[in-house]
């Protein structure tokens, strides 16, 4: 990646690159701008094999973790508490398709549109929603009127939730051919696509945070 | 490396174990006892005693006893509240930053008591494995907070040990289960300890145990299911006598009554309980039913099936998914308990391993991992709760979520409120709560910084959590581009200088114990020559003559005396001066002794040989 060559910390031979110094085998210090696709030896893609993912994750968490780290210099112990923090942080942002593709459309310098508005359809469900549940609240008598409307849009929402994971879906492949053409001028419509599919993370967001608000309230009304 | 042990520190009870060969093992003490009652007391001569020993004074000597102390465990004075019930003794909790128990003439910081508890435990250690033991992995509930934490590594220095990690006891129950078993899959761990409770989902594969969840009640635990019932007698006592039992040695009678009663009806349907006590005089005989005694826990176990379903959720999984769930915590063998598992997760849960030990074996598992002579498992854990920082009007700018895996680091970037500020007041919080007023603090430090406009500055903070889960910040102004940061230890009210200081003071203690050790020895030493001496006088008398024997017994009388007395040297040293009075006699007695052997061998006659010595 690097230019310039680097040198190994522990015995100063050229460092070509990775997590180990081929010469000596020390754990080597992460050098910053590290990216965590790379980093866990993923490709830059929005689908992911979760397994593949998981199996990069278990493997190099047996490479850094400090537990294996116990008898080693304070320099090593160091950097292996380094590396392992950035593994787990790695996998945490890759193991979930929305803040994977955040990451990645940061990482592309997407350009932040005019597309994070939800959309109008969408805001009237969840403001019927929100009324609703606000009502069942507040009035006890009329709690199960409420609550019986309540219902079908809880429902209606959920599949609304179901139709942004299946949008976004598609959207990922879509992303990764356009990815992966290398064309000089498909920069246009990776922007395109990756508006779309933040606008749905967006949706997605707003429904299940409804959802939860909903859930709590009628949550509490069973318990009492 | 040394090898080190797996101490569990737990609420009514602490354990040891070590691995032996490929399986660990509790290590019981020499009358094969493996549970050690987690209490520490002071007997009527004034010393401190430990375990059993001191649990004999629990109902005797109520106020000298202090039990459950790890619900005292990191806690200042304000926040022991609901907690001060459960401990007879009395606090002192007036120092905001830690709480106090009066115990002799000292005040102990719950981390000292707990030390005398983890000294116990290598010294038992040690009589076993015939070594030195330093370190220790020690375990404390998962969901126990930063300054818990703290507060069990420093009662681990305070102890003179090492402790290499500290690990969550759902985790190592799992990491014995998975070892006994090479279970593989989703796996939910439901510890209902003492004092606390935890759940947590994890995931085994091929030797890595990685924690997706967890979730828990630090003031839930065994005690009150005991509390629960006890609460119900008192009221019924003092309904059928008219007097209230309020004295804190009635009180732990009736207390102690109903743990033996939630022990018996996990195997009865229904016991008779009988008890006595003094001042006012009362004996109360009562049955109870397995059923009755439910309806009184009912409310308390219900309490425990929040943390299941949140831990699940977190997880990501359905009660289904889950694979097998183990039971860890005496409380466990409550059947009401168990069913109320069964119930939340639909599958009978395993307890296999006692759920006594297997927390203790599991902390002897990952001794053996941290000291690189089991290579292929791997613990992942998660921090139990999210950390933040105050930010403008008291709420909380989260900067870890709970359930991430650590080791973990986070930064984020603050500015400042007002136009030449000079500080800033960095507030550490841990908590789930969105108000600073609702979370625990941890600490707070203050980074100075070169005047600017409002807004212009640009603090980076970094929070790191190793991998014991505990805490270390890291603040740096990087607009004034100077390098200056923080690193700050957030503690619940020991500095290091007063850990340092306590582990001094154990020392004294053990050196102080060490003396009454010599005491003892010597008082028995001086006690069979004192019997010697009277059988030698009552053969001896004769052939020495009144005179001689009247010094002897004079010499008898000094040593007798001084024996009564406290100071060994004295002992030893009237011992001396006695051995040389009586040296006469003893020399005689030998010769005839011998010329009478030499007699029988002539004779042919033998008698059996008498042991010499002790």
């Amino acid at each position: 990646m690097s230019v310039t060559a680097e040198k190994c910390w522990a015995c100063s031979k050229d460092f070509p690159g990775g997590h180990f110094c081929p010469h000596c085998r020390k754990i080597q210090p992460l050098r910053g701008g590290e990216n965590y696709f790379d980093f866990m030896g993923i490709p830059r893609r929005l689908e992911l094999d979760p397994d593949l993912l998981q199996t990069r994750f278990y493997a190099l968490s047996r490479q850094f973790h400090p537990d294996f780290y116990q008898g080693k210099s304070a320099e090593e112990k160091k950097i292996s508490l380094d590396r392992a923090s950035f593994l787990n942080k790695a996998y945490q942002t890759l193991r979930e398709p929305e803040s994977r593709a955040a990451y990645l459309f940061d990482l592309e310098a997407i350009p932040s549109g005019q597309d994070a508005k939800a959309s109008p359809d969408l805001l009237s469900k969840v403001f019927e929603m929100q009324e609703l549940a606000a009502e069942a609240k507040d009035n006890g008598s009329d709690m199960n009127k409420a609550g019986a409307k309540l219902g079908p849009i809880e429902a209606d929402l959920k599949n609304c939730l179901g139709d942004c994971e299946r949008q976004m879906r598609v959207l990922f492949s879509e992303w990764d051919s356009e990815a992966s053409a290398y064309s000089e001028n498909n920069g246009e419509r990776k922007n395109t696509v990756a508006g779309k599919i933040r606008r749905l993370i967006n949706d997605k967001r707003y429904i299940e945070e409804t959802l939860r608000a909903v859930t709590q309230t009628s949550g509490t009304r069973g318990d009492r | 490396m040394d090898r080190a042990v797996g101490i569990d520190l737990g609420t009514t009870y602490s354990l040891v174990a070590v691995m032996d060969g490929e399986s660990p093992r509790v290590i019981a003490d020499a009358s094969g006892n493996k549970l050690l009652p987690s209490v520490v007391a002071v007997d009527q001569k004034g010393s401190l005693v430990i375990g059993d020993e001191a649990k004999k004074y629990r109902v005797s000597n109520a106020r000298q006893t202090v039990s459950s102390v790890k619900r005292l465990m990191g806690k200042g004075g304000r926040e022991i509240v609901p907690e001060a019930q459960y401990i007879a003794a009395p606090l002192d909790v007036s120092d905001e930053k830690i709480v106090k128990v009066k115990l002799g003439n000292w005040e102990w910081t719950p981390a000292e008591i707990s030390a005398l508890i983890l000294r116990e435990l290598k010294q038992r250690a040690e009589k076993d494995l015939g070594r030195e033991v330093k370190k220790v992995v020690i375990t404390v509930p998962a969901y126990f907070n930063d300054s818990q934490r703290q507060a069990t590594k420093d009662a681990g220095r305070i102890a003179g040990l090492e402790v290499i990690r500290i690990i969550n006891e759902p985790t190592a129950a799992s990491l014995a289960y998975g070892l006994e078993k090479k279970k593989q899959g989703l796996i939910a761990v439901y510890d209902f300890g003492g004092g606390t409770l935890d759940v947590s989902i994890l995931k085994l594969k091929d030797g890595i145990f990685e924690v997706l969840a967890t979730c828990g009640n630090t003031h839930l635990g065994g005690d009150d299911l005991d509390w629960a019932l006890a609460r119900f007698l008192l009221k019924e006592i003092e309904a059928r006598f008219g007097s209230k039992p309020d004295q804190a040695n009635a009180i732990q009678t009736v207390v102690d009554a109903c743990e033996q009663a939630k022990r018996r009806l996990s195997t009865e349907n229904e016991i008779t309980l009988d008890i006595r006590l003094s001042d006012p005089e009362i004996d109360y005989r009562r049955k109870i039913t397995r059923q009755e005694f439910e309806a009184r826990i009912g409310p308390i176990v219900e309490k425990t099936v929040e943390p299941c379903l949140s831990a699940l959720k977190d997880a990501k999984l359905k009660p289904e998914e889950i694979d097998e769930v183990i039971l860890v915590g005496g409380s466990t063998r409550v059947p009401l308990v168990r069913a109320t598992v069964e119930r939340v997760f639909g599958k009978k849960p395993h307890s296999e391993l006692d759920p006594d030990e297997v927390v203790a074996l599991g902390a002897a598992v990952q001794a053996d991992v941290l000291t690189g002579r089991m290579k292929d498992i791997l613990l992942l854990d998660v921090a139990p709760l999210s950390l933040g920082i105050e930010s403008f009007g008291g709420i909380v700018s989260r900067i870890i979520r709970r359930n991430t895996t650590i080791p973990v680091q986070a930064t984020d970037h603050f500015t400042t409120a007002v136009d030449g500020q000079t500080s800033v007041d960095i507030h550490i919080v841990q908590g789930e709560r969105g108000l600073v007023r609702d979370c625990r603090s941890l600490g707070r430090f203050r980074l100075k910084i070169p005047p600017m406009p409002a807004g212009f500055a640009r603090i980076e903070v970094t929070f790191i959590v190793d991998e014991n889960g505990i805490l270390k910040v890291r603040a740096r102004d990087l607009r004034a581009g100077t390098e200056e940061s923080i690193q700050v230890k957030p503690s619940y009210g020991l500095t290091d200088e007063q850990v340092e200081k306590m582990l001094e003071d154990s020392l004294r203690f053990e050196k102080q114990d060490e003396e009454v050790r010599k005491l003892v020895e010597v008082r028995n030493h001086a006690q069979f020559i004192i019997n010697g001496a009277k059988r030698a006088l009552v053969q001896g008398r004769e052939l020495i003559g009144n005179e001689e024997s009247g010094k002897i017994e004079a010499a008898l009388k000094i040593l007798e005396k001084a024996c009564e007395g406290e100071d060994a040297g004295l002992i030893w040293k009237t011992l001396n001066e006695f051995g040389e009075i009586s040296n006469h006699l003893a020399k005689i007695l030998m010769d005839e002794a011998l010329r009478e052997a030499l007699a029988r061998k002539k004779e042919g006659v033998f008698k059996n040989p008498v042991q010499s010595g002790s």
